[in-house]
């Protein structure tokens, strides 16, 4: 069990590099993938790279499908479904910080049970409501979620991050004036911010990632998002794995990107 | 409406919450509703639903495929999720304390599971292509006998698993979180009696840490158990040979291929039994462990 | 509380009213197609030139890339009453829409046509897509699948190109020739066939070996598959892989499938209908064109045809219509066969020059036509699907050598009894 107490400082660095880059292989191996050129048979033998380095798969992507067009579709359905994911969570969230107790008992108690519900309950009725309301053939069938806050599961950890925050502030803020929503969006938001922004990759994530809505609420194929995509290049030839990896890597670009922008953020979170 | 009455300080608090509550209602509690109402009518999605009583239900019982992928989904549970969350655990704790690039390392252990699941499921078919998938190029060149994976009956299940093991992410900041509340002074003090580092472990960290890996592992099971989907469509398509059929996909196929939604709603109802058993069996143990369940099951 | 609540209210009506507003513009018709890249395009040409012609009308191809996803989208679609106005079906799929009363049955409008006729097409394509007396779709193709195959790899090997007519065992032996092993390394580089291992691709060698499929053609009960003449064309069907090893394993389908290989180039015969033909076109680095399939005890072929169905809840049937009479015309269905992706079902497009394009691969196109007369199909019923989908299951596992071809028979018929029972036919209600 020496293991456990990493007291040697060099042995505990490499541990760590060890264990970074086990979990990077999967990425290194899809980049490494993507540079393969077409037409060379896949070596059987192991290497890094492969011999003859192309970035030409990465173009052959956007002559096969409109990828800006999807790749668009994708950021205005993030765009628009995080921020309001955001709003409603943490409005949730809050309100149930702050009500008495039996309120809000039954309200965590209702959360948890929706939490239980699976997904797939939901697909084929959903496209009635979606329907009803007119949403179906359109990205607001996308967004639709992020009325209800996209999970239950986000408001309770705005509850939680709410919860935290001594209560002397709110009431201190309550006393000078502040109302429901100014208390919210000067005290408690700002002190909660690493949960924000754990939701908001944690919905960024979802919505850039969801392939199941657009294949049954959409129709029209200038909505379809990148998730759709990948299954258009996969339907074209299964096996032509330098493609398909680098639509992967295309895919993954921007929840990458984010993630590293909030990194700072997101590595802190929990500890306050 | 003629005298405009303030609202109350908790009727505002309220009406933060409606946008909350009508999405719900409209959006998960109407449709989960009338899906599991279906399991009581013979309903193909084309043709108005017929009343059948509780035939759907002995229909399901009957079905081999559902069986099977009661067990299946159960094996495909058990097994990654104490893999997951000692796998989470070991990395927080590998990752807690100051050192150089530390941020990068947790970045690096948090990255695959931020990859969109179609590209994620894409990258492990590749990975574990049998012939040029680097896995196997790896335990060739290694000399070792290289499995089929996705292509064997019996590798397939391994192979979904081993992929859930990169996704580890959130358990991963949930432990490293936990184990930055232990409060170093708690094991300053068991050094100063002479605890060496695995009494220390044994002792501190393992009891203060376990009702977190407990809550961990059921909300694993559960998301697991539901969730689970996605991936193998995007990759088994539960094969080879029904060895990942799970019990999701039989839910699913009973619906979107065979147009059976009563018996499909029938499985529902099996399967949100069995998450009601999960999360009651959580209860009764924390219960016992005492854990202020409240707080801690919204940590997660 | 109560009027903010109103408020609130109001707002998100209004909301909601914002999104249900727009109204489809008057003649807008709905096409939905599922496939590659390619085929997509030669839909969109169709379109295209029906728009030119019928600037009235505005044709909206959806377009959905895989099969699977195409069956759940008409499933989930015509469950919320919102199917689009045509779907391409194969008649293996549309029984399940028939028997719902989903579908508006098209022969009216056909016998009304000024453009087209029943006679026109050719028999079996009508007959598949007929449903209990009434023609419901209308088909655009009467494919088949045949052998493909790269004539540089026959020529390298010094094996002469298939006949017009060929037996199992030359055919065997041809696939044996040209399965090798090119450097030497104890494994096979090079295989002489690729098919997929399914009860679709089973079915003409149990016919041509005077077997039955199932019991009963217009109101099956069962597969037939134990039957000795069927069984025996399965056991044929199984050795390919288990006795000669002219195609390839498991692992090797998995880690690379047949078709790649073949477009490769490292596959010699390809079993597939004209629906690969787009993509073939593609290829530069060899020649290749089509046999007929290898004849048994019988001359017998299985058809592949895909149908224009106009769905019974559409607003405009009349403008949808005259699309679906525009896209089988003469004039359409000429611009989808010059794409290559179909047979075209019309006997007059078939045997011109769209479809037997002598600058264009394959060379041998006349091979379908030819063979026409011997085509049988596999039987309309709603479950069809899953009988497939799990006979399959057990003929694989056969094919791969984990069970006998008697277990495999023997389980894909008991396995799929109930779906029998639960499906309706165009014999039975």
């Amino acid at each position: 069990m020496k293991c456990f107490s990493f007291k040697d400082n060099r042995i505990r660095l490499l541990l760590r590099l060890l264990a970074a880059l086990l979990f990077l292989l999967p990425v290194v191996w899809m980049l490494a993938a993507s540079l393969h050129p077409r037409g060379v048979p896949l070596p059987q033998a192991l290497r890094l790279l492969p011999e003859q380095i192309t970035l030409a798969n990465y173009g052959r992507i956007w002559q096969l499908v409109p990828l800006t067009r999807f790749a668009l579709n994708s950021l205005l359905v993030a765009a628009t479904a995080v921020p309001l994911t955001l709003l409603i969570s943490s409005w949730a969230g809050y309100a149930m910080a702050l009500l008495p107790h039996p309120s809000q008992r039954r309200l965590l108690l209702l959360s948890l049970a929706l939490l239980m519900v699976p997904s797939i309950a939901l697909w084929s009725t959903r496209f009635f409501v979606y329907k009803t309301l007119g949403w179906t053939d359109s990205l607001l069938a996308l967004i639709a979620p992020a009325w209800m806050g996209t999970s239950p599961f986000y408001v309770l950890m705005f509850y939680r991050a709410f919860r935290r925050i001594p209560a002397a502030l709110y009431d201190a803020a309550r006393l000078d004036g502040a109302g429901v929503l100014q208390t919210w969006g000067l005290v408690a938001l700002p002190l909660a911010r690493p949960t924000a922004v754990g939701v908001a990759l944690l919905s960024t994530i979802f919505y850039w990632g969801d392939f199941l809505s657009p294949l049954l609420y959409l129709s029209s194929e200038r909505r379809y998002t990148l998730p759709i995509a990948l299954q258009i290049l996969q339907q074209m030839d299964r096996s032509d794995w330098p493609l398909l990896m680098a639509a992967g890597v295309v895919a993954t670009t921007l929840p990458v990107v984010l993630f590293l922008l909030l990194q700072p953020y997101f590595a802190r979170m929990g500890r306050e | 409406m003629n005298k405009v009455r303030p609202l109350s300080y908790h009727n505002r608090l309220r009406l933060l919450l409606l946008p909350y509550l009508v999405g719900v209602l409209v959006l998960v509690i109407i449709p989960a509703l009338l899906s599991f109402s279906l399991a009581f009518f013979r309903y193909d999605a084309l043709s108005p639903p017929r009343w059948v009583g509780t035939l759907n239900f002995i229909l399901v019982y009957t079905d081999e495929l559902f069986a099977l992928s009661v067990q299946n989904a159960a094996a495909l549970v058990l097994l990654p999720v104490p893999l997951r969350v000692m796998g989470a655990f070991l990395l927080a704790r590998l990752l807690l304390r100051n050192g150089h690039f530390l941020a990068w390392f947790r970045a690096a252990i948090y990255l695959p599971s931020i990859i969109p699941p179609a590209a994620y499921a894409l990258a492990w078919l590749w990975i574990l292509n049998p012939l040029f998938g680097p896995v196997n190029l790896l335990l060739r060149s290694a000399g070792l006998s290289a499995p089929a994976w996705f292509a064997d009956p019996l590798w397939a299940r391994p192979g979904l698993i081993l992929m859930s093991l990169w996704q580890i992410g959130e358990g991963f900041l949930v432990c490293l979180a936990a184990l930055q509340d232990i409060p170093p002074s708690l094991e300053d003090a068991a050094r100063v009696d002479g605890a060496n580092g695995r009494q220390l472990f044994r002792y501190i960290t393992l009891p203060l840490m376990a009702p977190i890996l407990l809550l961990l592992s059921f909300r694993d099971a559960i998301l697991t158990f539901q969730e689970s989907l996605a991936t193998v469509l995007l990759t088994t398509g539960g094969g080879p040979y029904y060895s990942t059929y799970t019990l999701p996909l039989f839910i699913y196929e009973q619906g979107f291929d065979l147009f059976s939604f009563g018996t499909a709603s029938a499985a529902l109802w099996v399967m949100y039994l069995l998450t009601g058993l999960i999360v009651l069996l959580l209860y009764v143990i924390a219960r016992q462990w005492q854990i202020g369940i409240t707080d801690e099951v919204f940590l997660l | 509380m109560k009027r903010y609540l109103k408020q609130f209210m109001c707002l998100s009506v209004l909301l909601l009213l914002a999104a249900c507003q727009r109204q489809p513009a008057q003649q807008t018709v709905s096409f939905m197609i599922f496939g590659d890249p390619a085929e997509r395009q030669a839909y969109q040409n169709l379109v295209d030139a029906f728009h030119a012609e019928h600037p009235e009308i505005r044709v909206e191809i959806t377009h959905i890339p895989s099969a699977s996803d195409y069956r759940k989208r008409l499933a989930t679609d015509f469950a919320a009453g919102t199917p689009a106005d045509i779907t391409l079906m194969n008649y293996r799929r549309y029984a399940a829409f028939a028997a719902n009363n989903l579908l508006e049955p098209i022969g009216p409008y056909l016998q009304a046509s000024t453009l087209i006729q029943p006679d026109d097409f050719y028999p079996m394509s009508i007959q598949a897509f007929t449903w209990r007396g009434e023609i419901m779709c209308l088909p655009q193709n009467i494919s088949s699948l045949v052998v493909y195959y790269n004539q540089d790899l026959f020529d390298a090997a010094g094996v002469p190109y298939p006949p017009d007519r060929w037996t199992w065992d030359e055919f065997v032996n041809t696939a044996k020739a040209l399965t090798r092993d090119l450097d030497g390394d104890g494994r096979i580089d090079q295989y002489g066939l690729g098919t997929e291992a399914s009860l679709y691709r089973l079915s003409a060698f149990v016919w041509q070996n005077g077997g039955p499929l199932v019991d009963n053609e217009e109101a099956p009960n069962r597969l037939t598959l134990t039957r000795p003449p069927s069984l025996e064309a399965l056991q044929w069907f199984v050795d390919l892989r288990q006795v000669h090893g002219v195609v390839p394993d498991r692992v090797e389908e998995a880690a690379m499938d047949s078709e790649s290989r073949f477009i490769a180039g490292t596959t010699a015969m390809f079993l597939n209908s004209r629906r690969g033909v787009p993509t073939y076109r593609e290829i530069t680095a060899f020649t290749w064109d089509v046999a007929p399939l290898p004849v048994g005890k019988v001359e017998a072929g299985i058809l592949h045809s895909d149908g224009y169905c106009l769905s019974a809840t559409t607003q405009n049937k009349e403008a949808a219509w005259t699309f679906i009479e525009f896209a089988n015309s003469p004039t359409g269905q000429t611009l989808v066969a010059q794409s290559g992706r179909t047979v075209p079902s019309l006997i007059s497009v078939a045997n011109s020059d769209a479809f037997l394009d002598p600058g264009k691969l394959p060379a041998r196109s006349r091979v379908w036509l030819d063979t026409a007369v011997t085509l049988r199909a596999v039987p309309v019923i709603s479950t069809w699907d899953e009988i497939e989908r799990t006979a399959g299951a057990e003929i694989e596992r056969a094919f791969y050598g984990d069970i006998s071809a008697e277990e495999a028979a023997r389980l894909s018929v008991t396995r799929t009894e109930e779906y029998f029972l639960l499906g309706q036919s165009a014999g039975r209600p």
